[in-house]
């Protein structure tokens, strides 16, 4: 070949075959094997394509060479996120990951995921979060132990959801969104409206379609299978990270946003007490931290397309079959929201009660 | 929660158009080289669908395109066409209706299109996986 990528290529095949064999050999527990076989037919599967294209008669050819370049560069990536994600995670696996793995099977079970739940490790630098293509969940090492934040692992459930049912979750959402800004931005330039607003009204559309309607997504998807312990969560999370719970980065919306759409979703899947009930809750933060809604807010984050986005997500729910919640189930749902309960009517005593329900759920599935 | 579930979400999207052009490409050149049939008419119908949902985009029109196309990837086209975007738009509904005749030869204005969207799709997905890594 004689070619700058021969020997890249090369080294693609050795660490393909790294990974084959050491996922081949690999012993885990039975809550870790389905995402092993998995992950190691992905790895064999990615060996052969690279052994493919080293001997591919073509591969020399300069008018081909970037395409193989394309190629090896999307290998190289699968081989690194296979090595730092699942090879990491499965080769450490310990009991809390046993555990966190097998209380995210069941809360998939119970809210009809249509598809095979991923494994749950608890060893992330990044609070809550998921890597897709590689079928992982990884939360920080306390949260084995802790169930008020168990809440945002069906948002991470959701990332799934939302990236491998976009035509059925995702594109309504977008177009609802992409209507509004269109009709917004007409409206604008027929009320001409100086040209510097209008690129602001663009810039919106451009940050919904990018990150935030993902994020909507999964926070709406979260408050279906949930309801209460989703909003407690999320109200928890402002109060402990928000800087500025109306401000906007490109990657996120704005909690106040975010916690909007989440009382959008109540409204429409449980009772007005409780709604009411989360409503104030936020109202009394606001005034703790003294945040006051910006005029631009309701124009970046209008409440029709909120509710209408609530509306809207809960149909394509129904339409994939997802199970939204409903109490006295005994499911995970209804232990996070009598968490969420308990932490309020006795906050001095809920470690010993959060232990005790924690060493229950382990004796039930057979690690304690 | 943090931004790496929806990092992870788009980089995957990025790396699959960039897959799925990349093939494409490859098996025109292929075909053109050896004299043999290049693109079966699934891979000209998802094509089809890919320069649709990418104009669906950059047109800004009123409603979502039927692929999801990432944000990064819609603001590297329009950084590199900008003002010349009407021309551009019309390159892919020209691309487009090429595809779309199964009967016909991919033209070389189609193929460099295609590889156009490849490297910015390539692009897009190559800093989403190292934003992921905080490198």
């Amino acid at each position: 070949m004689g070619h700058v990528l021969e020997p890249l290529l090369h080294d693609l095949a050795e660490r393909f075959r790294f990974l084959e064999e050491e996922l081949g050999k690999m012993v885990v527990p039975p809550e870790a094997e389905a995402s092993r076989r998995q992950i190691h037919q992905i790895a064999a599967k990615a060996k052969k394509r690279v052994d493919a294209v080293l001997s591919d008669p073509d591969v020399s050819r300069p008018e081909f060479a970037k395409n193989f370049y394309h190629t090896y560069k999307r290998l190289s990536e699968l081989a690194q996120a296979i090595d730092e994600g699942p090879l990491f995670a499965l080769s450490r696996f310990r009991s809390e990951d046993r555990f966190l793995t097998r209380v995210v099977q069941a809360a998939c079970g119970e809210f009809r995921f249509p598809e095979e739940a991923p494994i749950c490790v608890a060893m992330s630098s990044q609070y809550y979060c998921a890597a897709i293509e590689m079928n992982l969940i990884l939360v920080p090492h306390g949260e084995a132990t802790h169930l008020l934040g168990w809440a945002d692992l069906y948002h991470e459930l959701a990332h799934f959801i939302v990236a491998r049912y976009e035509s059925t979750v995702l594109k309504p959402l977008m177009d609802l969104v992409a209507a509004h800004f269109r009709n917004a931005i007409d409206e604008a330039t027929r009320l001409g409206w100086p040209a510097a607003a209008i690129e602001e009204l663009n810039r919106y559309r451009n940050l919904w379609m990018g990150d935030w309607i993902v994020e909507f997504a999964c926070d709406l998807l979260a408050t279906f299978a949930t309801r209460l312990s989703f909003a407690w969560s999320n109200l928890r999370l402002c109060a402990r990270m928000s800087t500025d719970v109306f401000g906007t980065v490109k990657s996120h919306p704005a909690d106040a946003a975010r916690t909007e759409a989440i009382l959008q979703m109540l409204a429409l899947v449980s009772d007005s007490k409780e709604h009411q009930f989360i409503e104030d809750r936020w109202a009394e933060l606001l005034n703790t931290i003294g945040a006051v809604e910006p005029q631009v807010f309701r124009i970046a984050y209008p409440k029709i397309l909120l509710r209408n986005l609530a509306i809207q997500a809960k149909q394509s729910f129904e339409v994939l079959g997802l199970k939204p919640y409903t109490s006295n189930e005994e499911t995970i749902a209804d232990l996070l929201n009598e968490a969420w309960k308990h932490f309020q009517s006795h906050p001095e005593s809920f470690a010993s009660w959060e232990k005790d329900q924690i060493e229950a759920l382990q004796k039930q599935y057979g690690l304690g | 929660m943090s931004d790496i579930s929806a990092l992870s979400h788009e980089y995957q999207t990025s790396a699959k158009i960039a897959e799925e052009l990349n093939e494409a490409i490859l098996a025109i050149k292929k075909a053109r080289l050896h004299h043999r049939s290049g693109l079966t008419s699934d891979q000209r119908q998802r094509l089809v669908d890919m320069l649709g949902a990418v104009r669906t985009r950059l047109a800004n029109e009123g409603k979502a395109p039927e692929a999801v196309v990432p944000q990064e990837l819609v603001e590297r086209l329009i950084g590199r066409h900008g003002s010349k975007m009407a021309y551009f738009l019309d390159d892919l509904s020209a691309a487009k209706e090429s595809l779309s005749a199964s009967s016909a030869t991919i033209s070389e204005s189609v193929v460099s299109l295609l590889d156009e969207i490849c490297d910015v799709a390539d692009q897009t997905a190559s800093s989403m996986f190292r934003r992921l890594r905080r490198r």
